[in-house]
């Protein structure tokens, strides 16, 4: 039950990155190294806000709010001028990542810092003691992951969308701006990647190099679940989330482990299915 | 480790794409693939740095006469960004000041050095002490693996270095006053198989007597922690025979149900927290150094998992470390320092430290300061700053330094007495009060009447 209720939770906070990243090439085509950067900025932000005396949702949002920014910055200053040329997209947008990195070690140095949590205390789901901080945003991140995926398969935006991830060309002859689309894409990736960040503060540190993990867990959940596919994001996400738990809960040392075997079997499921779970064989 | 696995990952399934032929699609995946599995080696510290091959012998640049008219520089390294590297910046700051507001024996020039927690920065940072800065002396340093990193830099540099973080033994391997080792002497903390030793002493003399009798450990995997951990499994089933009669016999062992082992970046313990719960421990004996200590006194005290919690927590000396975690009833020794009248100069210390920082002092701090006031002393004694004189005189030390007397063993490694206080250091457990005030409870002839006392959640028999 542990592995279950904890899993269900890793799983969504995971999925809430990657989704982002996965909407991001799946529409505009843009591998977008900075996507971690995002994590970083809402989470440095709220804490920020909160240090200034804010009420914590204030900083919350904030912390979300400037993660959307930033990825509105990015599309329009630095994508967008070098959009065609892909090489320089991924240059340009890690060069943003180490900067943002050595902005945040300017201003708040390497010590680590930590988010007050929204709740505090523990509660029992399912006969699992939790810290309710973990499970608020567990929450929070599957509802937004719903929410996501029913505007993307539900409204006229989804399909304008989904439109433009299929068929570029074909989505402007029926009057769609893919630009303007990848631009809102863009933004609303890096508002859940902010808003992950966010929710993790209060029980994980904030530190300068925070980015690079959801990034790296992004990267390979993307791959696993099929370049650009939603569904095979979010299936991907569970499944790496609960592998996470389910060896850290069942093998001696699991916590050490966990890395080793999380990668062991994508590596596995690759070789024997490289495509990853739902994407498209190229012919 | 996980990065790079990822990235790896990331970078062979691309390569394969690109192999069968998916050219447009796969090279720009496998392009990035690779970035970030550089991006994740760099982050990783896997990289060199900027590490110069070989340091000039500093020694003789410091061959002068110690008058008052004289200045000792001192280079000292450590993790700037986290409080224990702050810590040893600002101890040995406050030596410095003080000694110079005396003005006697040579003034202090402290030369601090980031070693940004990372082992090829803290040798950059010992060759540049010997090479630019031209110091005389050394100390500070952190966690083990930056002060191993930097001894074999440390004994070609020729250069006297006090250790005042690391807890490893073998910080200390093969050193004698005539070899090439001799430089390296080690002031605090006492090295981690003593702790170790102290540890299992409380366990099973002390915490059995509180009623505990199923004990588990929750350690970092770190360089000082593994042989520590590795002794306690040894030790608290069998404290006579692992200490060689050190305990005695008449002491009996006590039930060790599990190990558990977490990374230093850790932040969820959930797991090794329900493992030890369910093998049926009623004490875990916690066992870390840096940040993570945090996280684990937070969820501990959060979850409230029904066994009481206590060890080395280095972040736990802190002073803001209850207002996060709020774990009170946790204990913690033996490696911490508290504002107790330990030695003559414990209060003095740490109300000179508060003054000047607004913080409470770490372990580190401490060690820091005694270590400068040991080399200034030597120094003073000896009447002059040449390397070899300053190790003649160093191995003589017999002060009274802020966590008692301190004195180097034949290895140059301090002394540890679990029984008489000047004989050696001594070591002391505090337990965290409701009121988040921090009170010495074991060993009783420091503790001023007060008893540990069970943690909320925890019943005792």
């Amino acid at each position: 039950m542990d592995v279950l209720v904890q899993g269900a939770l890793t799983s969504a906070v995971i999925a809430l990155v990657a989704l982002g990243f996965s909407l991001v090439y799946g529409v505009g085509g843009i591998v977008n190294l900075a996507h971690g950067s995002f994590f970083m900025i809402g989470a440095y932000s709220a804490y920020a806000m909160s240090e200034t005396g804010a009420p914590l949702l204030v900083s919350a949002v904030v912390g979300v709010l400037a993660a959307t920014l930033a990825g509105v910055l990015l599309e329009r200053l630095v994508i967008t001028p070098i959009r065609h040329q892909e090489v320089a997209v991924l240059i340009a947008t890690l060069a943003v990542a180490i900067l943002v990195q050595s902005g945040v070690q300017f201003f708040y140095g390497g010590l680590e810092r930590q988010l007050p949590g929204f709740v505090s205390g523990a509660v029992t789901v399912f006969g699992v003691t939790l810290q309710q901080t973990r499970v608020l945003a567990g929450l929070v991140a599957l509802v937004t992951i719903v929410t996501v995926l029913l505007v993307l398969t539900r409204t006229p935006t989804g399909r304008m969308v989904r439109a433009v991830a299929q068929d570029e060309e074909a989505s402007r002859l029926i009057g769609v701006r893919p630009e303007r689309v990848t631009l809102y894409v863009l933004a609303i990736g890096a508002g859940l990647a902010g808003l992950a960040g966010v929710l993790t503060a209060p029980y994980g540190v904030l530190t300068p190099t925070m980015w690079l993990l959801p990034l790296t867990q992004a990267f390979a959940i993307v791959i696993l679940g099929g370049l650009g596919s939603i569904p095979g994001t979010v299936l991907a996400s569970v499944v790496v989330g609960f592998l996470d738990r389910f060896v850290a809960f069942n093998v001696k040392d699991g916590d050490i482990k966990v890395g080793l075997v999380t990668v062991a079997v994508i590596l596995a499921t690759l070789v024997l299915r490289p495509q990853g779970f739902l994407g498209k064989v190229a012919r | 480790m996980e990065n790079v696995g990822l990235g790896v990952v990331a970078w062979v399934t691309t390569a394969r794409g690109w192999y069968e032929g998916e050219h447009m699609l796969r090279k720009k995946w496998a392009v990035a693939c690779t970035v970030v599995a550089m991006s994740a080696l760099a982050a990783c510290g896997e990289s060199g740095g900027d590490v110069a091959s070989d340091p000039t012998t500093g020694a003789s640049a410091g061959a002068s006469a110690a008058g008052s008219g004289e200045t000792f520089k001192i280079g000292v390294f450590g993790p700037e960004q986290i409080p224990q590297g702050e810590d040893v910046r600002d101890g040995a700051l406050l030596a410095a000041k003080e000694l110079n507001a005396k003005g006697e024996g040579p003034q202090v020039e402290i030369v601090f050095c980031d070693s940004e927690a990372k082992p090829e920065k803290a040798i950059a940072c010992i060759t540049k002490f010997a090479q630019q800065d031209k110091v005389q002396a050394i100390s500070g340093g952190f966690s083990s693996a930056e002060t191993l990193a930097i001894l074999d830099t440390v004994k070609r540099a020729k250069l006297p270095y006090v250790s005042a973080g690391a807890a490893a033994p073998d910080v200390v391997k093969g050193v004698d006053s005539t070899g090439p080792g001799k430089y390296i002497f080690r002031i605090g903390p006492v090295n981690s198989l003593n702790l170790a030793a102290d540890m299992c002493l409380t366990v099973t003399t002390k915490l059995t007597k509180e009623g505990f009798s199923k004990f588990g450990i929750l350690h970092e995997d770190a360089a000082f922690a593994l042989p520590l951990v590795e002794f306690l499994n040894a030790c608290l089933p069998n404290p006579s025979a692992a200490t060689k009669g050190a305990i005695p016999a008449a002491v009996k062992g006590v039930e060790l149900v599990g190990t558990e082992k977490h990374t230093p970046a850790a932040t969820d313990f959930s797991a090794q927290f329900k493992s030890l719960k369910d093998k049926g421990a009623d004490f875990v004996i916690e066992v870390n150094s840096t940040q993570v200590g945090i996280q684990l006194g937070k969820q501990w005290a959060t979850l409230k998992p029904g066994f009481a919690l206590g060890g080395i927590n280095v972040s736990g000396q802190s002073s803001a470390y209850f207002d996060v975690t709020k774990a009170v009833g946790e204990l913690n020794g033996p490696a911490g320092i508290v504002r107790a009248a330990v030695s003559e100069k414990t209060i003095p210390f740490f109300d000179a430290f508060m003054a000047e920082y607004k913080r409470d002092p770490l372990y580190n701090g401490a060690a820091t300061y005694d270590g400068i006031y040991a080399l200034h002393e030597a120094a003073a004694r000896a009447g002059a700053l040449d390397a070899d004189t300053l190790v003649t005189e160093l191995e003589k030390t017999d002060r009274v330094g802020v966590s008692g007397v301190e004195k180097f063993n034949e290895q140059h490694d301090v002394i540890y007495s679990a029984t008489d206080p000047k004989a050696g250091l001594s070591l002391l457990y505090f337990q965290y009060q409701a009121d988040g005030s921090k009170k010495i409870v074991y060993p009783e002839s420091l503790a001023d009447g007060n008893t540990y006392q069970a943690p909320p959640g925890v019943t005792l028999p």
